[in-house]
């Protein structure tokens, strides 16, 4: 498992190197282009508008995502159940510190992980995911969020992310420049410096164009490893992978449901901003694009197919133990290609013998009751237990004096 | 979420694990998308509850109509059968059933010869439990 995450760190250092120097160089013909010898203060803006960002997401992308996204925190107290479930999972992926766990109130069933390390991480819910899963499928979730954790996923994703939209950045403000003139200006200064000036104008044209789809595709390939890799995890830490593929198939059903019943797409949105797609448990661009799948769902996805996920799991499943190296075998019989991100030192770990799965087994509606009375207190909410054995949920916009009657027996609250 | 008829922040009741909405000035309930059936314990819909159209000027032909609670856009009248309009939501949301209405639409229950006694909502308030309640 430390191997997992040590190859992991090799590879991983690599693409960022190779994204950096893709940076350094649109930095540098942005610079060109704008101006004859601008290149190294090109280079220079590039470098700091991505250090800047990093710095934002490093010190502050945890709370304004989870602010974005209208996310709780609960604890151990106020939603024992869920929280005990995280620690549980924690412990199986051997994380020397459980992460916070925060609720979200969204129709949209999704979970993610954030925070900059293990030991800052967080996991969010919503409870819509809380209402559809049984105990072992939240598990299974939870597991998967935790191997993102354990993993440094969301570092790392968001290192790429940062680089990735800073060249994006740059590519889109030279394109605006020569779209309002700019260009104009630039070329009548330069018409005397020759044939070498011009070639270096269309190359860097060329690589400023390209190098913001090329840093794009780049992060969204890295982002579908990753999801490979967590649901690796979430199936060994589990030793029940049968979970996860029933979870997940819940989760597509329930998103290929909503994006074909019309009228549902006002409260279907994602409750979570764009740029941390990639941490979520299943792509929200599954209902938005549902009714037109068919168009190429793979370069432009932060999230495999679901259904080769599913799939995945299920031969796993059906076998009496399984692996790191069973989960690559897998990948390749489903998806054709080979899994060459597995690291050999993992593949090389022992087999876990395979839980049942047991499928009808009904979903936590405890558990999410609870997460979310956890919730409305911590919102300020009164809760009141009637003698005749209804709960009366108070919000705190309501007077404190106005005297609540039970809707079940009639007796009034104090 | 708000009472549609005199704006109030409503609150929530839970009775074995089901839960509603109602006003504590005694307007009404709100049964989320669903909600009914669970309350019902029906394994098929209900009510359907989908899109209606509509929803957008505020004023329909009754005059002002009440907002959704949810999304705040103007309920749509839906008459179920005779002696029972109520308010759903134009995108799906859910719906209102003012004072009197679930009681309404579950003796028309009881008259299509469904089983209501023992059913959540049936155990659930106070007016329904005299009327339609069960062995408990
Ligand atoms: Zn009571
Ligand atoms: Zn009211
Ligand atoms: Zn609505």
């Amino acid at each position: 498992m430390f191997e997992l995450i040590h190859r992991n760190r090799r590879r991983s250092a690599l693409l960022v190197v190779a994204m950096t120097l893709l940076l350094v160089a649109v930095g540098f013909f942005a610079g060109e282009l704008l101006g004859s010898g601008g290149g190294p203060l090109g280079i220079v803006f590039a470098l700091a508008l991505m250090g800047g960002l990093f710095a934002l997401s490093w010190f502050a992308g945890d709370k304004v995502l989870l602010a974005a996204s209208k996310a709780r925190p609960v604890d151990g107290e106020s939603a024992p159940q869920l929280v005990n479930v995280v620690e549980e999972m924690s412990i199986a992926a051997g994380l020397s510190k459980p992460p916070a766990v925060y609720v979200i109130e969204s129709n949209v069933p999704n979970a993610f992980a954030t925070g900059r390390d293990p030991e800052h991480a967080t996991v969010a819910i919503t409870d819509r995911l809380l209402a559809l899963l049984s105990r072992e499928e939240l598990q299974a979730v939870i597991a998967h969020e935790i191997g993102h954790i354990k993993h440094r996923d969301i570092l790392y994703m968001t290192l790429l992310s940062v680089m990735a939209g800073s060249i994006a950045l740059l590519s889109d403000v030279l394109m605006r420049w020569f779209w309002w003139g700019g260009g104009r200006r630039r070329s009548r200064t330069s018409s005397d410096s020759g044939q070498g000036e011009l070639v270096l104008l269309l190359v860097g044209f060329l690589v400023v164009v390209f190098g913001a789809l090329v840093a794009r595709l780049v992060y969204l390939a890295a982002s579908r490893t990753r999801e490979y890799m967590a649901d690796a995890g979430a199936a060994v830490f589990t030793r029940n992978p049968l979970a996860l593929a029933s979870a997940l198939e819940k989760l597509g059903a329930e998103q290929a449901g909503a994006s074909s019943e019309q009228g549902k797409t006002a409260r279907a949105s994602s409750p979570v901003p764009p740029s941390a797609r990639a941490m979520l448990i299943v792509s929200p661009a599954l209902k938005a694009g549902a009714g037109k799948r068919s168009q190429s769902p793979g370069l432009f996805s932060t999230h495999p197919p679901l259904a080769e996920r599913i799939e995945i799991l299920r031969q796993l499943g059906g076998q009496p133990n399984f692996s790191y190296g069973d989960y690559a075998g897998a990948f390749k019989r489903v998806s054709g290609k080979r899994a060459s991100f597995f690291p050999s030192d993992a593949l090389g770990e022992g087999a876990v013998s395979t839980m049942s799965f047991n499928a009808d087994e009904p979903a936590a509606t405890e558990l999410r009751r609870e997460a979310l009375d956890g919730l409305r207190r911590g919102a300020g909410w009164r809760l009141w237990d009637c003698p005749c054995g209804a709960r009366i949920k108070l919000p705190m916009e309501l007077d404190r004096e106005r005297a609540v009657a039970c809707p079940r027996c009639g007796q009034v609250a104090e | 979420m708000r009472c549609p008829a005199c704006k109030l922040a409503l609150a929530t009741l839970e009775v074995e694990g089901v839960e509603l909405d109602f006003c504590v000035e005694g307007h009404g309930y709100w049964l989320d998308e669903g909600e009914l059936e669970v309350l019902l314990g029906a394994e098929e819909t209900v009510l359907e509850v989908g899109e209606l159209g509509g929803g957008n000027g505020g004023k329909g032909p009754g005059g002002r109509r009440p907002r959704c609670p949810r999304c705040k856009r103007s309920m749509t009248p839906v008459v179920l059968f005779e002696g029972l309009e109520l308010d759903l939501c134009p995108v799906g949301d859910g719906i209102w059933f003012d004072e009197g209405e679930l009681a309404v639409l579950m003796t028309e229950l009881v008259r299509a010869g469904r089983v209501v006694a023992d059913t959540p909502l049936a155990r659930s308030l106070d007016s329904l439990t005299r009327h339609f309640g069960g062995t408990s």
